[in-house]
């Protein structure tokens, strides 16, 4: 059976060095993006199966990503996870909560992110 | 010459930059780090290499221009009257990656601040990043310059990456301090048991030398998982770096080939842990409560680098297994 492919998609690179080494670790395909726009050209490239989306990033934030990527017919169907900071640095930024509920984001994980809990969540969307 | 391909560069202007010794207060780091912590200071770099033989040990910091008055008063008292302190106000940090740990990476940028006669203040890596301190007026051209050495997928000139970050750090000032659990969640720490550590101080007419000496690493196919650097005194430049312990005599070549009249100190039997994803650069305190773990163990680190979002030690070989014991008692380790 082939390797479910997650596409990662941070400015923070070392963030998405450990969040692969995790997912390859439990024998998921991964491919990395560094910015938003990026992570777009990337999903055009090759449909992942599942995307895990930074909130704040350069020239193209993860809600509008998602947003984008969630009214396009051809790449709606794609699970997004949405990482972000704890509620209380959000709500201090223009990156509200209610922006990222209106993404249609298909989960929604709080940073520092539990391994566990991201895990469940791929496994969920996945399946 | 062909650009090396990276992914990404950040820029962070408005930095300041400390960096102090002690030959007095053996817990020096230690007790600046408290004191960081206790004024909730948030750090976009720590670097630290321990007392040896060639000379005492230093401490070099960022953080956002602001609080570099309060940094000040948290370090200054442990140097001493024999002990040194640098404070630069107006400092860039520079960050490219992902490096992965090739000495070719390493040694383009040290090649790239040779060309612009650049001192960097400090130099860090994390595991997929390297971070340089620079004063603020050289670090739009450093960055403009890294393009040609390096190639950028994303962007084909220095022109295009300026215009999309611009913005972009106000977005990180507003995001004060993200974090506040009572025991920090870490994603993983993971380690590397046989290594060897150099250490080797050159002056800026070296820099090119020590870049080219890199360079000739990647050729014979040597990996660097931690590489740290600070200016010292004289115009000196203070570099430490982990290789395979398996790689010692090949680096010991290279180095006395390209920088004939250096001559590095090498320590045998050491190793590297990383703690990876605890939101280093968001969260006060952090760097302290990594310090005051291993000290309680009895363990002191030979070297310390803290960039973007990890945290990796040098410690002795026999001092790993106790030291990861120790992370994990003050840690909440996710992984």
């Amino acid at each position: 059976m082939s390797k479910k492919y997650v596409l990662i998609v941070d400015d923070d690179p070392d963030m998405i060095e450990t969040v692969g080494m995790m997912l390859e670790s439990r024998g998921y395909e991964v491919g990395k993006a560094y910015d938003g726009i990026e992570g777009e050209m990337s999903v055009r490239a090759r449909r992942p199966d599942l995307l895990i989306l930074d909130v704040m990033m350069p020239r193209k934030d993860g809600y509008v990503l998602c947003s984008d990527l969630k009214k396009d017919k051809a790449t709606q169907g794609i699970p997004v996870i949405l990482l972000t900071a704890v509620g209380e640095a959000v709500s201090a930024t223009s990156f509200s909560h209610l922006d990222g509920m209106n993404t249609e984001a298909d989960d929604y994980i709080p940073k520092p992110v539990d391994t566990a809990t991201l895990v469940k969540s791929i496994e969920r969307l996945l399946n | 010459m062909n650009g090396i391909k990276l992914r990404g560069i950040k820029l962070l202007n408005n930095c300041a930059f400390l960096s102090g010794t002690s030959r007095a207060d053996p817990v020096f780091v230690q007790n600046v780090c408290s004191g960081l912590a206790a004024q909730e200071v948030n750090l976009a770099i720590l670097t630290h290499i321990a007392d040896g033989d060639m000379g005492a040990g230093r401490t070099s910091l960022c953080m956002g221009a602001s609080m570099v008055t309060t940094a000040f008063v948290c370090m200054k008292p442990g140097t001493g009257s024999d002990g040194s302190l640098q404070l630069e106000p107006e400092v860039g940090m520079v960050s490219i990656f992902p490096h992965e740990q090739r000495p070719d990476v390493m040694g383009r940028l040290v090649g790239v601040l040779a060309g612009e006669d650049i001192v960097p203040y400090a130099i860090a890596s994390s595991p997929s990043a390297l971070s340089v301190l620079v004063p603020s007026t050289k670090s739009e051209s450093l960055t403009q310059n890294l393009f040609g050495p390096f190639e950028f997928p994303a962007w084909d000139t220095p022109r295009e990456w300026h215009a999309a970050y611009t913005g972009q750090e106000q977005i990180l000032k507003e995001i004060i301090c993200s974090y506040h659990e009572e025991i920090i969640k870490v994603y993983n720490i993971t380690s590397l048991p046989d290594l060897s550590f150099w250490r080797l101080s050159v002056g800026i007419e070296d820099l090119g030398g020590l870049g080219a000496a890199l360079e000739d690493m990647q050729d014979l196919g040597l990996r660097i998982p931690f590489l740290i650097g600070h200016s010292a005194p004289e115009g000196q430049i203070c570099f430490a770096l982990c290789l395979a312990g398996t790689d010692l005599q090949r680096a010991g070549r290279v180095f006395s080939d390209r920088l004939p009249k250096i001559d590095p100190a090498c320590s045998e039997r050491v190793a590297a842990f990383t703690m990876h994803g605890p939101h280093f650069g968001d969260r006060f305190g952090i760097a302290h409560a990594l310090i005051r773990s291993l000290r309680k163990a009895g363990i002191k680190p030979l070297a310390i680098s803290c960039a973007m979002s990890s945290m990796s030690a040098i410690v002795g070989a026999a001092d790993l297994d106790d030291s990861i014991e120790a992370l994990r008692g003050n840690f909440d380790i996710l992984s």
